[in-house]
């Protein structure tokens, strides 16, 4: 992780400038939803599950199980980006890179900083060996304390589809508010 | 009882059994209380092993994983026994739903 004040970008994760920039110039399909959280829910699901269709369609061996793992991922990150976007700013954008036997696919939003310091939480705890336990602690606190959302939706991405995540955050100039970018890839056989 | 949407359906009219199928990805695990009474009450009215299939449920998101550990975290308080007979072709519940078994050592968890 690097070290940086909070009014620089951020990049966590196995993930550096290059490699992010390499992300970028290959992206192979990208979306901008715009969503009402109470009205367009499903919408999350209509668009993962086309992206699992879409980055199949080239893929020969393993394909229910890839598409099953693709539209699972990619549901969290849309999910986690929408349930954590600032009010005022409903646009998420979605992008899917195809690299030979890799899907990465990653989620812009904007955030408040609550949300970008939960985030750094959240993302500091993948890197512990007892990630399981972590998942299993976050249940029992959610029944306690009746928590409005999961919050396990990425810890589990990476704990069950061995996954790589990186997020690169960014301050908006003369805001208060921080774009954020996650990228997660998923390496198949 | 059936609950039946254009995404899934539950089923708890056979006793000691519950099938879920399609796909459920609710927004938060609070939208799953509605649709997972019928397992709540389900185990309440339980006479043995409450055997919850699920071999043909595609998608669960982790709102739902969340209120589906809450119903295992309520059969340990109600000493009950559940089984969950899931899929082993579906990545997500191959991959993840083993560890609930650390919520509850009357879960039994069989794939098929």
């Amino acid at each position: 992780m690097n070290q940086t004040s909070p009014n620089e970008t951020q990049l966590f994760g196995n993930l550096d400038e290059t490699k992010f920039k390499t992300i970028q110039n290959n992206i192979s399909l990208s979306f901008k939803m715009s969503i009402n959280h109470a009205e367009d829910w499903e919408k999350c699901s209509i668009v993962s599950n086309f992206f699992a269709d879409y980055h199949t369609s080239s893929v020969h061996s393993n394909k229910n199980e890839i598409k099953s793992t693709i539209s699972t991922i990619t549901n969290e990150l849309i999910e986690n980006a929408i349930k954590h976007t600032y009010k005022n700013y409903n646009d998420i954008s979605i992008h899917l890179t195809q690299l030979p036997n890799e899907a990465i696919i990653t989620t812009e939003n904007i955030t408040n900083k609550e949300n970008k310091d939960n985030l750094c939480h959240t993302i500091k705890q993948l890197s512990n060996t007892n990630l399981e336990g972590i998942i299993l602690s976050r249940i029992k606190n959610n029944l306690i304390y009746n928590q409005k959302n999961s919050e396990i939706g990425l810890l589990n991405i990476v704990n069950s589809f061995s996954a790589n995540l990186g997020a690169k955050i960014s301050p908006i100039d003369n805001t208060k508010f921080f774009k954020i970018e996650l990228i997660v890839s998923i390496k198949y056989e | 009882m059936i609950i039946k949407t254009e995404d899934y359906i539950i089923d708890s009219s056979s006793l000691n059994k519950i099938t879920i199928s399609g796909s459920m990805r609710l927004p938060s695990p609070l939208s799953y209380d509605q649709p997972f009474s019928l397992i709540k009450n389900a185990l309440e009215e339980s006479t043995d092993i409450l055997n919850i299939d699920i071999t043909e449920l595609e998608y669960l998101n982790s709102s739902g994983i969340t209120s589906l550990a809450r119903m295992i975290i309520q059969a340990r308080k109600d000493d009950k026994s559940i089984k969950l007979i899931i899929n082993k072709n579906i990545p997500w519940q191959n991959k993840t739903l083993s560890s609930l078994q650390n919520l509850w050592e009357k879960l039994y968890i069989e794939s098929n």
